[in-house]
Formats: structure tokens, C-alpha cells, sequence
């Protein structure tokens, strides 16, 4: 087996100040990785449950075991393997796969060899300095199989293969028709995924949340639940890029309840870890130490050495992190606890370097000299390996000096530091030594030296690209002295106030991320309590307090999110070389999504009348109701009054009789008005459901407004029974007619009253005491230089429209309503009719206050 | 018995005044009516004796039933007016919200103008 010299090298870190950022970038790597991982290994088998996986894996090794036939034995072992994957027998798996290797190594059988490889990454997943190594190891493989060997591994490559680059879409799709003959619902799974990445890439959230939702359907089949939660949170992830809030909230609700399911038990251990790895990734390291010690314990009941060795490293780094170096020191020594029982020496002299710096911060020379020793006599490294051992033990035997005042001494080793860390060409390390040499400089009063080598510092860093290294902080401060001493006050001051600009912002984040995480932290809190009853009676789930779900799962999606975001950027940066390429294939991308989008278009402007007309039934309903009780009642007392009118004729009266004769005829008048009405009403929904709008016609808009207030309430009222608004108008008395198509301006009247009485609703629905559901419309005439307008205003006092959305609002398909309550064309059409119009629409809005959305129709001279 | 109606549909008048075309003219009811919630505030701010019974719509443009009612139990105490609520939604949310408000009975659209009258007759405060 080849020594994963390269990626050693890569987490050799030594730098508590760097730590941050470059582990960010390789554990972001690794999360998403499991994501884009999972579906190759999981190729290839049929319709299984997860007891009957464990029943395969166990199978497949005696299977193993009776097995001559060498390639065969290269096959069943891989298939060992990768069962031993899905159920998370991480060291019987890499031992299986590494067999596997070596076997088709001897044979010369590189779609076997192939497959072991990409087996070991997905396992190596778990320790995440390796995995990068045999991902690579294994896509180079892969790309050398030829069309044979495609064939003799049968459906297991294709598979495979989309983990090394971004399948393009047509291909994707072409696998995924390639499997149905298969029923390979799995791999069409991990073929979804596939291209859901490819639409996630291009902003596409509905196609990729189409695929996800495809992709999870399978694996719940399959009892894969951790997948699930994978892909749940990055379904989460398309809501909260594409701002539609109140859908994301309620998928989060949906994923924290499903944590808390029986059925998550197994794997809880898992998941917890990966949230600490979140919040470790976006920098909460306080949070990820606190998530990773309470998950310890379950990961050790479990046996899952590995990532409790794992989860100890991450936790000395957050502990360095924080400057909590006496706590870094004892994480790690249960870190190399854990190795040492795993017997795991490549691991072990990682951690040996580990440990030496927090412990010469807290001025344990001796026990650093101690790890120093260790270090030195570490077998089995590479050559390159060795330069890197080297460069980092003479750093750390500068820092002691430095630590100890002792300036000049501290020079050479720093500088023989800088020399290692050049020969590998470690950019992240490479920024430290000078800056180390600077402050040696500046305290033996060599300034000039200094403000060169601190300069030289922040450039290495700024092109390292390691954003969020203290480094230009700490040369910024540096030079500050350094011009102060050599009397260059105004150059002086000017880096001390970049020092001063960088430290403030650093400071404000710090506090802002403290907040928050005192917030969360008491949520979690009662979180844990609630799953632990939870554990005791699944009943109460329903019971649970959904709003203090919904905020941790706020919290832990925009921190996944972040994740997100930062491995997209990560992903752009490699992407750069291959420009071309990708965009050829985005290219086709875009076209073949246009296609699709051409297609749905039609359906769902259909939809939306169908759905707008939806809404009006209810409250159409009511609106026949009210005229129809007039025509029952006026005619019931028609009847009585006819009665009364024969008995006053009986008696002679005449003056009743014309009395009781004048108010039948006016009754008569009132039943015939009421009866019109609810014609009229009748009528106008007709129209409104009319494919082709008939043309334009002066119309009143004042009436066409009420008309559809009141259909837009009662179409609201009818579906949420305890909901009530204040509704006013104030409609100017003098407003002109308008030509207008009435059935069009109608639609549009109804969305925004609509949209109104939703967020109105919305915002109800919290709960605050002395909030007031209002929704109001007003008309006026407007004098403009481009002439006479009626402006309508519609206004609700709900949540408001975030800032960000707001531009986006008037775009088809764009909602923040959760699937299925909106089809995100209402405010689109609406736009489209008033513009068809000569008219405009516009619109305010407030956070907290609420929106007003402004119709603007010209007035014409229609006399 | 003097009574206050408030709502928004404006022949609610000539109906009521139909149907109680011999109590009126018999002086046994004597009735008063409102077109919004605003307008039956102002009305009992001016005349605070002129209504021993309200009936009054719920769904109303600008303050509706539920606000009227919540009002005049606020302001209006000495002595409390019945209030009777009308409405055409029937349901059993609106009925429970009213009388947790304080209406002292319910009534749906279409009225039953028989069992209102039988309702009158049990109002306190008749002459």
C-alpha cells in the first residue's frame, strides 16, 4: 500500500492561528464528500431493507470464504466491502477493500482495483486526512478503465464514476434511463442526487428538490436513514438559498422531527457529529466542543473508535481556537489515547506535532520537548514527510525561544522553518515564519528587517487564501511598532489603524456569533430534555414546541448553509481551471432545463387560474350566501305581509291595505336587487375563469376592489375558520372609469388582497397580544406629467417582504409559501395584466410594519 | 325595548323594520340602526341609553363585530347592554369566540325572525 504521503503533509497542522480556515475547506470537503460519496458505493443491488443489508454483508463473507476464483474473490470482496460500509463497519470494510486491492493489483485488474479504491474513500470518509488521498487514488483508476472494463464491472462503474467530476445533466440522464430496465432503484437514487447537484449548481431549486425528494423516497425504502438526513438538509439548503423562509422552517421542523424518531437511535451518534462538525466549520467552536463531548459517549457504546478519535482532534483544535490551550493539551491526549489503543502510527505523529504547540503556550517546555522527541523518532515517513516533520519541530523549537525571550536564538530555527515549509510548498504554513521573525526582529531592534519580513508575511498570506488567519492583524500590529520605533509616526499610525479596522471586525462577529450561540444553547437544551422524554413516549412529539424547534433548526440550516455556501466556493475555485468545460456543460445545463421550464410554463399558468379561482369559490360561496338571505327573508315576509294585506281588506282598513300594498311592491324591488346580485356575482366568476378575457371596458375600479375584498375574505375565512381581519377601505368618490379588461384587473385585485390577508394571517399566527390583522384598500386619482392615473393601494400591516426578496418577488415561480400553497405566479401574471395595461405595480414594504403593493392604471378618455 | 342593529348591509333596516312593523307601531320596540362598527361606537357615545339590546353582524369592513363587542363591554358598564351577535358563518369557532367576549347569545343568517322574537322576550331590560 502506497504511504499517503500527500495528504499528511496537508494535515501536519501546526498553526493554532491558521487552524480555522484550512480545516474549514478540507472537513467542508469531507461533508459534502459523504454526500457525493454515498451513491457510488451504494450502486448496485436490489430491493433491501437495512437488516437485510447486514444479512448481504454477512452472507458475502461466507461467500468469501469458500471462493477460489480469484476475480471473483476481487468481486465478492468489494461487495463485502461496500456492505460493510452501509452498515458502518469501518475497519472490517477498509480491511476488505485494501485486500481487494492488493488482489487486483497482482492481477492486473483495475476495475476491481477501482472500485476498492473509491470503497476505501467512501470508508476513509471517517478519518478525514486520508480520504481525500484514496478519492484521488481512485478517480485516477477510473479514468483509466477502458469500455471493456466498463462492461466487465457491469452497472457498478457508472455509478462510480459520478463521483470524480460533475456529470453533465444529458448524462445523468441517460444513466438514469439506462437503470429502469434494472429496477436499480438505488442507483437511480444516487443518480438523482447526481443531478440534482448539476441543477443545485445553476440555481435550479425546484428541479433539485424534485430530484432530492426522489432520491430520499428510495433510500427510506431502504431504511438508509442516515441519507436521508443528508439529503433533507440539503433540500433545506435550496429553500434557504432561494430565500423562501417559511418553506425551509417547516422542512427544518420535519428534520429535527425525525431526529428525534426511534428510529434515528442507531445512527444518532453519527448525526450529532456531523452538526458539530458544522458548527466546528463555520467557527462555533465553543458549540462544536459542547456537541462533540455529549456525543463521546454514544460513539464509544458504539465502537466507533474512529470517530471518537476524530471528534477529540477537532475538539483540541476548537480548543486552540478559543486560546483554551490547557484544554487543547487534554484533548489531545485523548486523541493519542484513542490512536494508541487503534494502533494507528500515521495518525499518531500527527498528533504528537498536535499537542506540541498548545503546550509551549502554556510554557510546558518539557512535556513539549517530550512530544518533540516522539516526533523525531517517527518511522515510516516519506522523504517529503520528513522535510515537513523537520520544518515544523524547528518551528516549534522557535517558538520555545520565543516564548522564553530568547530573540536571537529563536531567528535561525524560524528561519530553517520557513525553508521546510517552501521545499513542500505548504502556502497555509509558509505566512508564519516570517511573521514569527518579525516580532524577533522588532524586540532586538532591527525594525526595518522587521516591517520587511512582516510585509513579506501578509503577502505569502493574501496568496494563500487563507481568509481567516489572524495573520494580517498580528504584521499590521507589527509594523505599527516597527515604524513607531523608527520615528515614522504618520506611516506608523496608518498600519495601526488598519490593525485597529481588522481587530474591530473580528470583534463584532466574535460578539454577534456569542449571542447566537447562547441562544442556541438553551434551545439545544431543551431539545435534549425533549428527546429524552421523547425516548420514553413517541406520543408527546406532537406536543413538542414547534417554534423552539424551529429555532435551533434555523440556526443549524444557515449554519449548514454556510457550509454550503463555503464548499461551493471552494468548488469554484478548483472549477476556474476548467472553465471551458464546465461551461460547455452548463451551457447544455441551461438549455435542457429551459426546455422543461418551457413545457411546465403552460401547466402552471393554467394552474394558477385554476388555483386563484380556487380561492374565489369559498368566498364566492358567502357572497351568494348574503343576497340569497335577503330574497328568502324579504320573500317569507312577503308572504306574511300578503296574508295580513287580505285580512285588512276583511276589515275594511284601507290604510293598512295601502300601507302593507306599498311595502310588498318594495320588497318585491328588494328580492329582484338581491336576486341581480348574486347574478351578478355568479357572473363574475364565469369571467374570471374564462380562458380568453373578453375586451376592455370602462370600468369602476372602486367596485371591483370591494367586490373582491369581500371574495378574497370570505375565500380566506372559509379555509381557516378562526381567522378574522380588520378590513377598511377608503375609496375616493371621484374616481374616473378606466378601460380596463374588469375579469383581468380582477385577478390582480385578488392576489394582492390575497397576499395580504395571508400575511396578515401569517403574522397573526405568532401570537402576539395587541396585533391587529389589517388589511386595507384605497383608491385616489393621480396627476402625473405622463397623464391621469387611478392608483390602487393595497396594504396589510403582516411581516413585510424581506429586503432581499423584494426584487425578486414579481419573477414567475418565485414563493415563499411552502409547497403546494402557492404556485409563485400570481404576483408574475399580475404583473404581466397591470403592464398589458399601460399600467404599473409597485411595491413597499417594511419589515415588521407590512406591504403595500400600488396599481397604477391610466385613465383615458373613454367618453 | 330600544334596539341598536349594526350592520353592514343596509337593508337589514327596512327588513328589520318590516318584520317588526307591528312592535314598532305598537311602541313596543323601538329600533335604532348602524351601518359599521365605528358608526354603532359613535351612536352609543352619544345616546349611552338608547340600546337595551345590540344584534350585531360580525363581518363588517373596518371594526368589525368582534371589535364592536369587545368595545362596548369595555366602555359601556353601566348597565351592560345584551349583545347578540349575527352572523352568517354559523360555525362553532365564531359562536365560542363571541361569547367569550361577551355576547350573550348567537344567532345565524338567514335570521329566524320567530326565534328572535322568542329571544326578546327573555332580554332584561324591557318596559
Amino acid at each position: 500500500m502506497e504511504e499517503p504521503g500527500k495528504m499528511k503533509q496537508e494535515s501536519v497542522q501546526v498553526w493554532p492561528e491558521q487552524m480555522g480556515v484550512k480545516r474549514v475547506e478540507v472537513c467542508v470537503q469531507h461533508t459534502l464528500s459523504l454526500i457525493f460519496l454515498c451513491w457510488f458505493v451504494l450502486a448496485g443491488y436490489g430491493q433491501d431493507s437495512k437488516a437485510e443489508l447486514v444479512e448481504r454483508r454477512d452472507s458475502f463473507y461466507s461467500e468469501l470464504q469458500q471462493e477460489g476464483d480469484p476475480k471473483l474473490r476481487v468481486k465478492l470482496q468489494n461487495e463485502y466491502a461496500r456492505y460493510c460500509y452501509y452498515t458502518l463497519r469501518i475497519k472490517e470494510g477498509l480491511i476488505a477493500a485494501q485486500q481487494a486491492r492488493e488482489l487486483s493489483e497482482e492481477l492486473g485488474y483495475r476495475p476491481g482495483e477501482a472500485m476498492a479504491l473509491q470503497t476505501m474513500a467512501a470508508l476513509f470518509w471517517y478519518i478525514p486526512q486520508t480520504h481525500e488521498y484514496f478519492e484521488m487514488e481512485a478517480q485516477r483508476y477510473s479514468e483509466k478503465l477502458t469500455g471493456q472494463d466498463f462492461e466487465y464491472a457491469g452497472i457498478q462503474v457508472p455509478g462510480a464514476a459520478m463521483v470524480f467530476d460533475d456529470l453533465p445533466i444529458d448524462e445523468v440522464e441517460q444513466l438514469l434511463h439506462y437503470f429502469d430496465k434494472y429496477g436499480d432503484t438505488i442507483t437511480q437514487a444516487q443518480l438523482a442526487t447526481a443531478a440534482a447537484r448539476n441543477y443545485f449548481q445553476i440555481g435550479d431549486w425546484g428541479t433539485t428538490r424534485k430530484l432530492l425528494g426522489e432520491a430520499i423516497e428510495s433510500y427510506e425504502a431502504y431504511g438508509l436513514v442516515y441519507m436521508q438526513f443528508v439529503l433533507r438538509t440539503y433540500i433545506l439548503q435550496t429553500y434557504r438559498m432561494s430565500g423562501n423562509v417559511d418553506a425551509a422552517d417547516s422542512i427544518e421542523i420535519a428534520i429535527v422531527e425525525s431526529i428525534s424518531e426511534k428510529r434515528f437511535e442507531e445512527d444518532r451518534g453519527l448525526i450529532t457529529y456531523t452538526l458539530a462538525l458544522g458548527y466546528f466549520n463555520t467557527g462555533r467552536y465553543e458549540l462544536a466542543i459542547e456537541h462533540f463531548l455529549r456525543n463521546l459517549q454514544q460513539l464509544e457504546q458504539q465502537n466507533q473508535w474512529n470517530f471518537v478519535a476524530e471528534s477529540w482532534r477537532l475538539i483540541g483544535i476548537a480548543y486552540e481556537s478559543i486560546g483554551r490551550n490547557t484544554n487543547a493539551v487534554d484533548a489531545y491526549r485523548e486523541w493519542i489515547r484513542v490512536l494508541d489503543q487503534l494502533e494507528n502510527e500515521e495518525l499518531l505523529h500527527q498528533a504528537y506535532i498536535r499537542i506540541i504547540f498548545p503546550l509551549i503556550a502554556i510554557h510546558d517546555f518539557n512535556e513539549a520537548r517530550y512530544f518533540m522527541d516522539l516526533v523525531r523518532q517517527s518511522q515510516g515517513v516519506d522523504e517529503e514527510g520528513k522535510v515537513y516533520l523537520e520544518a515544523s519541530l524547528n518551528d516549534a523549537r522557535g517558538q520555545i525561544m520565543l516564548e522564553q525571550e530568547q530573540f536571537n536564538e529563536a531567528i535561525p530555527y524560524f528561519e530553517r522553518a520557513w525553508d521546510g515549509f517552501e521545499v513542500v510548498g505548504d502556502q497555509y504554513a509558509l505566512p508564519f515564519p516570517p511573521l514569527r521573525l518579525a516580532r524577533c526582529y522588532v524586540k532586538s531592534g532591527r525594525f526595518v528587517r522587521a516591517a520587511e519580513l512582516a510585509r513579506e508575511s501578509i503577502a505569502l498570506h493574501e496568496k494563500s487564501g487563507n481568509s481567516g488567519s489572524r495573520i494580517p492583524s498580528a504584521a499590521n500590529l507589527l509594523l505599527a511598532e516597527a515604524y513607531d520605533s523608527l520615528g515614522e509616526k504618520s506611516v506608523a499610525y496608518d498600519y495601526l489603524r488598519k490593525y485597529k479596522q481588522i481587530e474591530d471586525e473580528v470583534n463584532r462577529a466574535d460578539e454577534e456569533r456569542r449571542m447566537a450561540d447562547a441562544e442556541i444553547r438553551l434551545v439545544l437544551a431543551k431539545s435534549e430534555k425533549l428527546i429524552a422524554r421523547l425516548e420514553q413516549d413517541q406520543f408527546r412529539s406532537e406536543q413538542q414546541n414547534k417554534t423552539q424547534k424551529l429555532w435551533i433548526f434555523s440556526i443549524t440550516g444557515a449554519l449548514l448553509s454556510t457550509l454550503l455556501i463555503i464548499y461551493i466556493l471552494y468548488r469554484g475555485n478548483k472549477r476556474k481551471e476548467k472553465t471551458n468545460t464546465i461551461l460547455n456543460s452548463q451551457k447544455r445545463e441551461i438549455e435542457s432545463t429551459l426546455e422543461k421550464l418551457k413545457s411546465t410554463q403552460q401547466q402552471l399558468i393554467h394552474s394558477e387560474k385554476m388555483a386563484s379561482l380556487g380561492s374565489l369559490t369559498a368566498g364566492i360561496a358567502h357572497e351568494i350566501q348574503n343576497p340569497l338571505n335577503f330574497v328568502n327573508n324579504f320573500s317569507e315576509l312577503n308572504e306574511e305581509l300578503a296574508s295580513e294585506l287580505l285580512d285588512a281588506v276583511q276589515d275594511g282598513d284601507w290604510e293598512e291595505v295601502r300601507e302593507i300594498s306599498k311595502s310588498i311592491v318594495e320588497n318585491e324591488n328588494k328580492i329582484k336587487h338581491h336576486g341581480k346580485r348574486a347574478e351578478g356575482i355568479v357572473k363574475s366568476m364565469l369571467q374570471h375563469s374564462r380562458a380568453n378575457p373578453d375586451s376592455r371596458e370602462p370600468t369602476n375600479l372602486n367596485v371591483l376592489a370591494d367586490e373582491y375584498f369581500r371574495l378574497a375574505y370570505h375565500g380566506l375565512r372559509a379555509k381557516d375558520k378562526s381567522f378574522s381581519a380588520r378590513m377598511e377601505t377608503d375609496f375616493a368618490e371621484d374616481l374616473p372609469d378606466v378601460e380596463v379588461v374588469p375579469q383581468s384587473i380582477g385577478r390582480v385585485l385578488l392576489n394582492l388582497i390575497t397576499n395580504a390577508f395571508y400575511a396578515v394571517s401569517e403574522r397573526n399566527n405568532l401570537g402576539t397580544d395587541d396585533y391587529f390583522p389589517t388589511v386595507g384598500i384605497s383608491s385616489e386619482r393621480k396627476s402625473t406629467d405622463q397623464g391621469d392615473y387611478v392608483e390602487i393601494r393595497v396594504a396589510d400591516n403582516g411581516n413585510g417582504i424581506q429586503a432581499e426578496n423584494l426584487d425578486k418577488i414579481f419573477q414567475p415561480f418565485f414563493s415563499t409559501k411552502p409547497t403546494g400553497e402557492g404556485t409563485g405566479l400570481g404576483l408574475s401574471l399580475s404583473y404581466d395584466i397591470v403592464k398589458a395595461h399601460g399600467g404599473d405595480l409597485k411595491v413597499e414594504s417594511e419589515r415588521g410594519k407590512g406591504t403595500v403593493f400600488t396599481i397604477l392604471i391610466p385613465v383615458i378618455n373613454i367618453n | 325595548m330600544k334596539i341598536l342593529v349594526v350592520d353592514d348591509e343596509r337593508d337589514m333596516e327596512l327588513l328589520f323594520r318590516q318584520r317588526f312593523r307591528k312592535e314598532i307601531k305598537g311602541g313596543q320596540h323601538i329600533f335604532f340602526f348602524s351601518f359599521s362598527g365605528e358608526e354603532a361606537i359613535s351612536f352609543l357615545n352619544e345616546h349611552p341609553k338608547d340600546a337595551d339590546l345590540i344584534l350585531s353582524d360580525i363581518n363588517m369592513p373596518g371594526m368589525n363585530g368582534f371589535e364592536l363587542l369587545t368595545e362596548i363591554r369595555k366602555k359601556h358598564k353601566n348597565p351592560p347592554p345584551t349583545v347578540m351577535m349575527i352572523t352568517a358563518y354559523g360555525d362553532h369557532e365564531n359562536r365560542s369566540r363571541a361569547l367569550e367576549l361577551g355576547a350573550n347569545d348567537f344567532l345565524t343568517k338567514p335570521v329566524d325572525f320567530e326565534l328572535l322574537k322568542e329571544k326578546l322576550e327573555g332580554v332584561p331590560g324591557q318596559n
